[in-house]
């Protein structure tokens, strides 16, 4: 989940694949490791690493359970931060957690656009074990 | 809740490796199941030439398995599509509109001439203009 309306919708598909098959869910969300970019100057950072770090962890933890909250009492649930690259640590986590299954969104709008766009869930569809449900949002608005 | 599963073939097998998804899926959920493969053809004089040299084997092959598929206990069907060299995604993809369908189901390699490519061009341009979800089985399980 990144708390966006696609991710919404494949939580919706995951969720109800999850009660069809008495399966649980993990849900993951993955923030951007910071050192790549605020350290990178080599240079004196100009900002404060570790609240900056806090604050952005306070919030993927705060969507990630909000993301959680829609998930219904009858289907078992855990919360998962990763930090790093998106698409590298969601294979990870699907190659090493036993999953059966990976429910993302694509963001792909459209052929144009989408070549842009949905890098993630190409890089999680290339390398993962498992097979992956992508959710297409052709009817709703990016 | 699925109503209508597609499992989209071209007979390679890539596609078979994802059959196994779309017949638990079709079977739990008391789904129709929708055959859908699309015969591509280079246009030509005597109306065009499939892109595929054993097309015919192909559609035999996958007549026989929608067979097994019904005898197994399975609402299913088949559609054949076809399309000019290229036009397989969106003829699944328009297939997949015509039925509804809440579900297509694709091995993530067919047998293209781009065997080299991780993720196959059909697979990868039904993920963007596909109506419904897309669940995508890759090769090594």
């Amino acid at each position: 989940v990144d708390g966006s309306s696609h991710a919404e919708r494949a939580l919706g598909e995951a969720i109800d694949m999850a009660r069809q098959n008495q399966g649980s869910l993990t849900l993951v969300t993955v923030m951007p490791e910071l050192t790549t970019w605020a350290l990178g100057s080599g240079f004196t950072p100009a900002v404060d690493y570790q609240s900056l770090h806090d604050d952005l962890e306070r919030e993927y933890r705060q969507m990630l359970e909000a993301a959680q909250a829609k998930v219904p009492p009858e289907v078992p649930s855990r919360a998962l931060l990763l930090e790093g690259r998106p698409g590298q640590a969601i294979v990870g986590e699907a190659k090493s957690g036993g999953h059966d299954l990976v429910a993302m969104g694509s963001r792909g709008r459209g052929e144009l656009r989408s070549m842009v766009l949905g890098s993630v869930s190409e890089e999680v569809l290339h390398a993962s074990p498992v097979p992956v449900l992508v959710v297409h949002l052709a009817d709703l608005p990016a | 809740m699925f109503k209508s599963i597609i499992w989209a073939t071209d007979g390679s097998e890539s596609a078979d490796l994802a059959l196994p998804y779309a017949k638990s899926l079709a079977g739990e959920q008391g789904a129709a199941l929708v055959v859908v493969h699309c015969d591509e053809f280079l246009p030509g004089r005597g109306g065009g030439q499939p892109v595929i040299a054993d097309e015919e084997d192909v559609k035999g092959k996958i007549e026989r398995q929608a067979n097994e598929l019904r005898d197994a206990g399975l609402n299913a069907s088949l559609q054949i599509a076809s399309a000019t060299a290229g036009g397989a995604a969106q003829a699944i993809a328009t297939a997949a509109e015509g039925l509804p369908a809440d579900l297509i189901i694709v091995g993530t390699r067919g047998h293209t001439a781009l065997g080299g490519l991780l993720l196959g061009s059909v697979a990868q341009r039904l993920l963007h203009i596909a109506p419904c979800p897309v669940l995508a089985v890759p090769a090594s399980t």
